[in-house]
């Protein structure tokens, strides 16, 4: 595997509550109600509106503009992909999905890059992040490329408990994302709801 | 109930698009527009040439083509550009402002690279962009 990988927190209960919306958004046709109802919060959200996805409020816009309208009639496919990858990444995921290449560890993120080569070499890692089932733990949406993967509790705890080897590394690198990594494992453990997901950075 | 000829037609047409939808995210183009060729001539027999339904077909055919990113592909984009806005001047006609969109994306696809395939076109579809945004913005300002 090339690339980085990012790993985040993401509320899985908060994906299984808006998913009919999703399946709703992927169909393409006219929206119910309640999936109107998530498109408006997306849009209120404060991460709506950010550089990563410029278009993304735009097009909230225009489809909370024309209820009558089906989707497939006056949006590209690209621009639903862009609907569906926003309104996940600001209702979803903690801190709207933000992260930085340029600061790898962040409050609400771990980017592996420099340190990723050490991780591969543990077992455990290997297991849960990278030689995991394709189709298990997938998430379903967004669909298009990077696809997102999430960890269960178990998993999760089993990362917590191998990444304490790694805080005394001496690569500097190494540890720091270890500790953020176990940041984030502590975080998505203290509540039911959440877990973390992770995606290459090709 | 059983399903007529027309359900079952539009519900393979659906899965095929849904087929070629996955293919472009996937990168899998020329799968995508084998599948979007056979869906589209299922839609043109089973609901006719001029049904909504055909634009999102043609949108995702155009998507492939767009990423495909060479000369030929933009302009056979273009061509199945003008049949999605004949189709859409029906769908919109009471959405000026999403067929001015609609206008402004036909001009992106008239353009490849930084050459515009077709000047006159693109000169036409601004000035009829333009006008649809003054009819859009009176009809909110009423």
């Amino acid at each position: 595997m090339a690339g980085e990988l990012l790993i985040q927190v993401i509320d899985i209960a908060r994906f299984r509550a808006i998913r009919p919306a999703l399946d709703e958004l992927e169909a393409a046709r006219a929206l119910g109600l309640v999936s109107r109802a998530v498109l408006h919060e997306a849009a209120v959200s404060p991460f709506a509106r950010s550089d990563r996805r410029p278009h993304f409020a735009g097009l909230l816009g225009r489809i909370l503009r024309h209820p009558e309208l089906e989707l497939r009639v006056f949006l590209a496919p690209r621009e639903l992909d862009e609907v569906i990858e926003g309104v996940v990444h600001v209702l979803c995921f903690e801190n709207g999905a933000g992260y930085s290449l340029t600061t790898p560890v962040g409050p609400s993120w771990v980017v592996l890059d420099g340190a990723f080569a050490a991780f591969m070499d543990l077992d455990w890692f290997r297991a849960i992040f990278l030689d995991a089932d394709p189709e298990a733990g997938r998430l379903a949406y967004p669909r298009r490329s990077p696809r997102y993967w999430v960890l269960s509790r178990e998993e999760v705890a089993r990362a917590a408990t191998g990444l304490r080897a790694l805080f005394d590394d001496p690569a500097a690198a190494v540890q720091e994302a270890a500790e953020g990594i176990a940041r984030l494992a502590a975080v998505a453990l203290s509540r039911e709801e959440l877990t973390l997901a992770h995606t290459s950075l090709l | 109930m059983p399903q007529s000829a027309e359900d079952e037609a539009a519900q393979r047409a659906e899965q095929l698009e849904r087929e070629a939808h996955d293919a472009i995210r996937e990168w899998r183009l020329e799968d995508a527009v084998g599948v979007l060729r056979e869906a589209r001539a299922i839609r043109e027999a089973s609901q006719g040439e001029g049904h909504p339904d055909l634009i999102w077909t043609l949108s995702l055919w155009i998507e492939a083509l767009r990423w495909k990113h060479q000369p030929e592909s933009a302009r056979e984009a273009a061509h199945l550009g003008e049949r999605r806005l004949a189709l859409r001047r029906a769908a919109l006609a009471g959405t000026p402002d999403e067929l001015a969109c609609s206008l402004a994306e036909l001009m992106d696809l008239y353009t490849f690279e930084y050459d515009v395939l077709d000047p006159r076109r693109v000169d036409e579809l601004r000035r009829e962009a333009a006008t649809l945004r003054q009819a859009g913005g009176a009809e909110r300002e009423a």
